[in-house]
């Protein structure tokens, strides 16, 4: 114990001796165990969504594709009956089941006195929503909640912002103007990690008071995310094999050979599932296995740093050491000496860590953009395994060291032979060249996701997103007033043009049933629109024209391009008649020539449609899916109210600020009731892009951390190594080399050591980054110049590393050099 | 004017250790003529190895100035003063100071390396000196491969094999047997015979016979400069 104290004595004494290292050491393994960290709390938040719900096991969600060749939608959400119906046939199957029913609206409006919102996070759920999920009700009864119709609960933060302090029970929102909602119940926050995120949750039973019901026994229209509870006899197998049948017994018969149902594990949504209409973004399990392999990297840096600089350290001791040694301490003594201190100074540099991530974890998003879950602490298990990680990584770390100091003998001291007991020149270079691969890896990861988010956001979509806002209007009194909306908005001069669709272009589309001769009934993907669709957005027609207004012209006479006049007169009244294809329709239907397509019948129940043109292809939805064929049918007076959902207003460039205010005055002159919701929508596409964009900012972080952890390394290694070699240097000083050619030599050496390892990554950052690539249909190339600057600015700060050191030798006479070599 | 190859004058050296000062040498005139070899002799911590570096600069005096081929050195940069070591001198070391990771040969060849000499000529002039020497069979052994004579006799080969003018040896067979020293002693006198200029600091006075003259220091003062009889 006594030669305990007398060590940490000592040990303390070199550490401040040798201030800078020690402090470079551990902020070192500190930044390295404070990234680790964040990433890991990623890894744990994405990996751990909806593990709160009681019956996680037997939870599932239905959903349901609808495809024929390749071609439909693979929907998260099923029509309304599906549920209750698949309950009472099967009950001993499925327990419960509940649907969650919100318009597919982006709002849904809802006020109290002069407080008016419009709510984003907004469902209607049968009664057995608080029993088949593990949200917990504060007030109220879980049973009763929802049972009534007009019964809402929300949470305790939008209680507050409707009705401050004052108690919420019993209280009665206003919904769309019309409908009374009773507050029933306070239910908590929704955890972060959970799939389904509300603020409020209204009785099902209520929409039987709108004319939404008309829809309840729609097979069709599939609106509903429906989620069941099983048997916990049953299996997801048994369930699955009674689909095929009920599909066919219920479903229309033309759709029925179109439809599958599926089961999904409701675990699995937040990773696994990528369908169309989700109820909230997802993430991606791809990029957890990345951000778990950046972790594992990141903290291998941090040892190798950290064993690194504790060399060197151990270097600057070697004399006292065999002081010591001669004195009476064992090998295996000093060895575990040396591994006590090695962990002590890891268990610092892992609360210094922590206190890293603490200061920047309220600024943690995760991959939807979404706060990351509470602080470290809160994560007890966690906390246990980091800090077990950290003192393990700490002794690791302090092994090699540990070895090297025990390792030297004090007759070889004094024969002056020092220098050859370091037997770890490859393992050094070894280590060096694994940290500078990993730097390497993660700058090419940067530069190929900056490049493809670069391009992903820029890329030529087809149709113009610049200039064009966004309004939502769905449930809005707005629908109703559309023409006089237009027809207002369209008189003031900042807006160039106006037009109404189902969906936000680009980022969404809905799926609709077309006959044709050649494919017979089947869904495709399809937008409704008003009229100057095409015109609003720039959308490039090949042949035929644009959709034309019941009085034979285009509706606006400002800019008719892409419209030929009189040439396909026989169709009387586009809103019935007429829908206008992209190319791929024209290729899918096999048609060859665009010009073919022209008067062929592609019609809806609601009329008989004919082609009247054919656009170039253009990205109806984000770019991680494929063109595909796309019908763009105009809306009709008879569908107005159910399709137009959002209205689109191009304003005209420089009078953004003019033409946001005329879009205010004209929505509250006519909507009084309710504010608008605006937004831009290529802000909204570039956000289809966010896991993208945080891949991007993370590998950009983790890039700087981990060239920043390797150049300390480095610094290290080479104030080491350049130790190691004074005697060696003062020989070649004494015989005449100059300093420059040293300082070189030097320098040459350590680069060269580099350059292996971006010689080695290269290969292997190309097949990975290619991997990920991959993911998208659209994406850049990997060319040369990604990895030339990649592997140049790692050169060239690494020189920078080495240079100071190499500097030194400069410093000295030759017989100084000489003198203080070993 | 009598033409001195080297000469110091007023030369003194002083070693600051925090606050504690050494005095290693004391306004020491020294002069090295051509062709002529002179042993430094003196008891231990006299300031004769400290006289050696500064003749060699190798080192830098506190004050005086060295002058080779009366040209004064004190002003010479860096790169100058390592020009002159590369070109004019050469130097052996008490304890051989080869460089473990070099061979018998690259270790001879790094002078002429420095000297930028071509391939062909480098190798030709090392295995000239490696025969010369009897070192030739060892060519590609490491220094921890040979006995302590066998290193004396490649690090006097590194030392001359760009021929130079002046060959500084530092106890050169401090760490050899009798028999081993004699040999070494033999062969600077054989260099020495050659036209080679040389200064060598021993302890010896078996080596001090093999010198023209014999500089005796203590505490760092030159006591006495003695023309040797018995060569």
């Amino acid at each position: 114990m006594q030669t305990l104290q007398e060590w940490f004595k000592f040990a303390l004494g070199s550490l401040l001796r040798n201030r800078l290292y020690a402090l470079l050491n551990i902020v070192g393994l500190s930044v390295g165990i404070a990234a680790f960290t964040v990433l890991f709390l990623l890894f744990i938040h994405e990996t751990q969504y909806d593990n709160f719900h009681p019956h996680l096991r037997y939870l599932y969600r239905i959903t349901e594709e609808i495809k024929q060749s390749g071609i439909g939608e693979h929907a998260a959400s099923v029509p309304f009956p599906l549920g209750p119906t698949l309950a009472a046939e099967y009950p001993h199957l499925i327990k419960r089941v509940t649907r969650l029913f919100n318009f597919q609206s982006p709002s849904l409006a809802v006020s109290y006195g002069q407080k008016k919102f419009n709510e984003q996070r907004f469902f209607f759920a049968d009664s057995s929503f608080l029993q088949l999920f593990g949200f917990q009700l504060i007030e109220g009864e879980a049973s009763k909640a929802l049972s009534r119709p007009g019964s809402v609960i929300i949470t305790p933060s939008t209680a507050k912002r409707y009705f401050g302090n004052s108690k919420a029970m019993g209280k009665r929102l206003i919904f769309r103007d019309k409908f009374t909602l009773e507050v029933t119940g306070i239910v908590a926050e929704p955890p972060r990690r959970s799939h389904i995120d509300f603020d409020f949750i209204a009785s099902f039973s209520t929409l039987e008071q709108m004319p939404v019901k008309a829809a309840f026994e729609n097979w069709i229209w599939n609106p509903c995310w429906t989620y069941v509870l099983l048997d916990p006899e049953a299996s997801p197998e048994m369930v699955q094999n009674c689909f095929p049948d009920f599909v066919q017994k219920h479903f229309p018969g033309n759709l029925a050979p179109q439809v599958k149902l599926h089961l999904q594990p409701v675990r699995q949504i937040h990773l696994y599932s990528d369908l169309d209409y989700e109820i909230s973004a997802n993430g991606d399990v791809r990029y957890v296995y990345i951000f778990g392999g950046m972790a594992v990297f990141i903290l291998l840096i941090s040892v190798i740093n950290f064993t690194n600089l504790s060399t060197a350290m151990a270097s600057a001791r070697v004399r006292s050491v065999v002081i010591i040694k001669a004195m009476g301490i064992s090998r295996g003594e000093l060895f575990y000496f040396h591994l006590l201190e090695a962990a002590l100074m890891s268990s610092f540099a892992i609360l210094v860590g922590f206190v890293m991530v603490e200061i920047v974890s309220p600024f943690l998003t995760d991959l939807s953009g979404n706060p990351l879950q509470g602080s470290v602490l809160s994560e007890k298990n966690m906390l246990a395994g980091i800090l077990l990680a950290g003192i393990c990584a700490g002794i690791i770390s302090g092994i090699y060291p540990a070895y090297y100091l025990a390792s030297f003998e004090i007759g070889n001291f004094y024969q002056g032979h020092l220098q050859q007991l370091h037997l770890g020149k490859r393992f050094r270079n070894l280590l060096l060249i694994v940290q500078f691969s990993i730097s390497m890896l993660f700058f090419i990861a940067m530069l190929v996701s900056g490049k493809q988010l670069d391009f992903l956001q820029n890329a030529k979509l087809g149709f113009d997103k610049e200039q064009v806002v966004v309004v939502p209007v769905a449930g809005s009194r707005i629908v109703q007033v559309y023409p006089e909306f237009k027809e207002k908005l369209q008189r003031h001069e900042a807006i160039a043009s106006v037009t109404a669709m189902e969906e936000v272009l680009g980022k969404s589309y809905q799926t609709h049933e077309f006959y044709s001769q050649e494919k017979g009934n089947q869904f495709y993907p399809s937008i409704v629109v008003g009229h100057d669709f095409i015109r609003t957005f720039n959308i490039e027609i090949l042949v035929g024209r644009d959709f034309i207004s019941r009085s034979g012209k285009p509706s606006s006479s400002e800019n008719d391009f892409g419209v030929v006049e009189d040439m396909f007169n026989y169709f009387d009244e586009d809103e019935h008649n007429a829908v206008i294809i992209n190319q791929a329709m024209v290729e899918y239907m096999g048609w060859g020539n665009p010009l073919n397509a022209i008067g062929k019948t592609l019609s809806r129940k609601t009329g008989n449609e004919k082609v009247v043109g054919v656009v170039k292809n253009f990205h109806f939805s984000s770019l991680h899916k494929q063109v595909a064929p796309f019908v763009i049918d105009l809306a009709g007076d008879n569908i107005h109210r159910t399709y137009i959902k959002y209205v689109a207003v191009k304003i005209k460039p420089d009078q953004i600020a003019a033409g946001l205010k005329a879009i205010h005055q004209v929505w509250n002159a006519l909507n009084p009731s309710q504010p608008p919701d605006i937004f831009f929508l290529k802000e909204k596409l570039d956000k289809l892009y966010i896991k993208e964009e945080r891949f991007k900012q993370l590998s950009t972080w983790l890039t700087a951390i981990a060239v920043l952890l390797a150049c300390i390394g480095l610094f290290g290694i080479s104030s080491f190594v350049i130790q190691q070699r004074r005697r060696e240097i003062g020989i070649r000083k004494a015989i005449g080399a100059y300093d420059y050619q040293l300082v070189g030599q030097i320098v040459f050496e350590f680069l060269a050591t580099i350059a292996i390892s971006i010689f080695i990554t290269a290969p292997i950052g190309y097949l990975l980054m290619s991997n990920w690539l991959n993911m998208f249909p659209y994406r850049i190339s990997l060319t040369a110049d990604i990895f030339l600057i990649a592997g140049g600015i790692i050169i060239l700060v690494s020189a920078l590393a080495v240079v100071h050191n190499a500097f030194q030798v400069t410093r000295f006479t030759p017989m100084e050099t000489l003198a203080q070599g070993w | 004017m009598m033409n001195y190859l080297l000469r110091a004058v007023n030369l003194s050296k002083v070693y600051h250790n925090g606050n504690v000062q050494t005095i290693a040498l004391r306004q020491v005139h020294f002069a090295l003529q051509e062709g002529e070899f002179v042993a430094i002799t003196g008891p231990s911590g006299c300031g004769k190895s400290t006289l050696l570096h500064l003749l060699a600069l190798m080192d830098k005096p506190t004050g005086g100035e060295i002058y080779f081929m009366h040209q004064p050195t004190s002003g010479l940069s860096d790169k100058q003063r390592a020009q002159i070591r590369r070109y004019h001198f050469g130097f052996v070391f008490q304890n051989f100071n080869l460089i473990e990771e070099l061979t018998v040969a690259e270790n001879i060849a790094l002078p002429l390396i420095y000297q930028r000499l071509p391939e062909p000529e480098r190798k030709h002039k090392v295995w000239q000196v490696m025969e010369r020497l009897d070192v030739l069979h060892k060519a590609n052994f490491y220094p921890m491969q040979l006995s302590g004579g066998y290193q004396q006799r490649v690090a006097i080969a590194r030392a001359i094999v760009a021929r130079p003018q002046i060959l500084f040896a530092d106890e050169p067979t401090g760490n050899l047997d009798s028999q081993r020293g004699l040999e070494v002693m033999e062969l600077l006198s054989e260099l020495n015979q050659q036209g080679m200029s040389i200064v060598m600091v021993t302890h010896s006075q078996q080596c001090v016979k093999f010198a023209h003259r014999a500089v005796h220091l203590f505490d760092g003062q030159i006591v006495s400069s003695v023309i040797s009889h018995l060569r």
